[in-house]
């Protein structure tokens, strides 16, 4: 008995201090409130996750001295892994993985960018910050998740509880799909007011 | 996003996409198909394979083409579409609304 806890609580030790180094990771990046500046966001976003892979293996590593085989059976698994020799399916899966998550931060800034800033002034402005942190899933457990902030002075939208449905197929609709996307690509979303900015928060987890 | 276009058969247009289809370049495809319409050109074979990417507002454009060919009595059918794009289609249902296809060959039958 006394063993299993103690192995219980060297993986939760491991897993929390792989956790904080991957925190340290966070990038943060302010473009113009424009469609133009849209596209440097996205490729933000592509430039994190092509290093995730990476990132996690090596603060995976740098615990080698601890607890070499837990981190390795808790962490190696799932669509993060490097891709390896069996590489191409998890490559594939974790591109569409990539391209969802850009597509759902396009839709959340295009919405800022049309709605959110009505008056087409070139001061106004978009933060958005990429970071891994543990999240409460729907089961109330932790779980390691990507997360995606955007930050903006415009209108108040409520993203993460505004009604949204899929405009039907056969009615060709021009308009309405961006809110579905944002919900339909995200695991979790969260909507606040922090110092006086709107944030978007959208939780993917890994 | 670029834009190259040939009639290949007499009123129909190959229209071949590169780059990013998304808000910021959909106004450039939307043009081409007001001259289209004006022209008189109806049928589209509209190639995305060299397209990477693909947000609402320009899935919206090639909706927006596809109704504007459709009510003249022709088409805009898609060819090349890349697996994550094709998958958003999907999450659309928009793939039971388009003809897709994976060649050009394959889409002109029929046209």
């Amino acid at each position: 008995m006394g063993k299993a806890q103690t192995q219980t609580r060297d993986t939760a030790e491991t897993e929390a201090a792989v956790n904080r180094q991957l925190q340290s990771a966070e990038v943060a990046i302010t473009i113009p409130a424009s469609l133009n500046f849209l596209p440097i966001l996205c490729a933000a976003l592509r430039e994190y996750c092509v290093a995730l892979p990476l990132l996690i293996e090596s603060a995976e590593n740098s615990l080698d001295t601890i607890q070499p085989s837990e981190a390795r059976t808790r962490f190696g698994t799932g669509p993060l892994q490097l891709p390896g020799p069996h590489g191409s399916t998890i490559r594939v899966s974790y591109s569409h993985l990539v391209y969802s998550l850009e597509l759902a931060l396009q839709e959340a800034a295009t919405n800022i960018v049309r709605h959110g800033y009505t008056d087409n002034s070139p001061a106004h402005h978009i933060r958005l910050n990429l970071s891994l942190r543990p999240v409460s899933d729907a089961n109330q457990k932790q779980r390691r998740a990507l997360i995606i902030e955007l930050f903006d002075n415009g209108l108040t939208f409520d993203t993460a509880n505004a009604p949204y449905n899929l405009p039907d197929p056969d009615q060709l609709s021009e308009s309405g799909y961006g809110l579905y996307l944002i919900h339909k690509l995200t695991d979790q979303l969260q909507y606040f007011q922090q110092f006086g900015q709107n944030c978007l928060r959208m939780i993917k987890f890994l | 996003m670029q834009i190259e276009q040939q009639e290949i058969i007499i009123r129909l247009m190959h229209v071949n996409l590169q780059g990013r289809l998304d808000a910021n370049s959909a106004v450039a495809l939307k043009d081409l198909w007001r001259n289209y319409d004006e022209h008189g050109q109806h049928n589209i074979l509209l190639d995305l394979h060299q397209v990477d990417f693909i947000d609402s507002i320009g899935i919206s454009t090639l909706v927006n083409g596809l109704k504007q060919c459709r009510a003249k009595g022709g088409d805009l059918r898609l060819i090349g579409l890349q697996p994550s794009a094709r998958a958003v289609f999907e999450l659309m249902m928009l793939d039971r609304v388009f003809e897709i296809f994976e060649t050009r060959e394959e889409a002109l039958k029929g046209f």
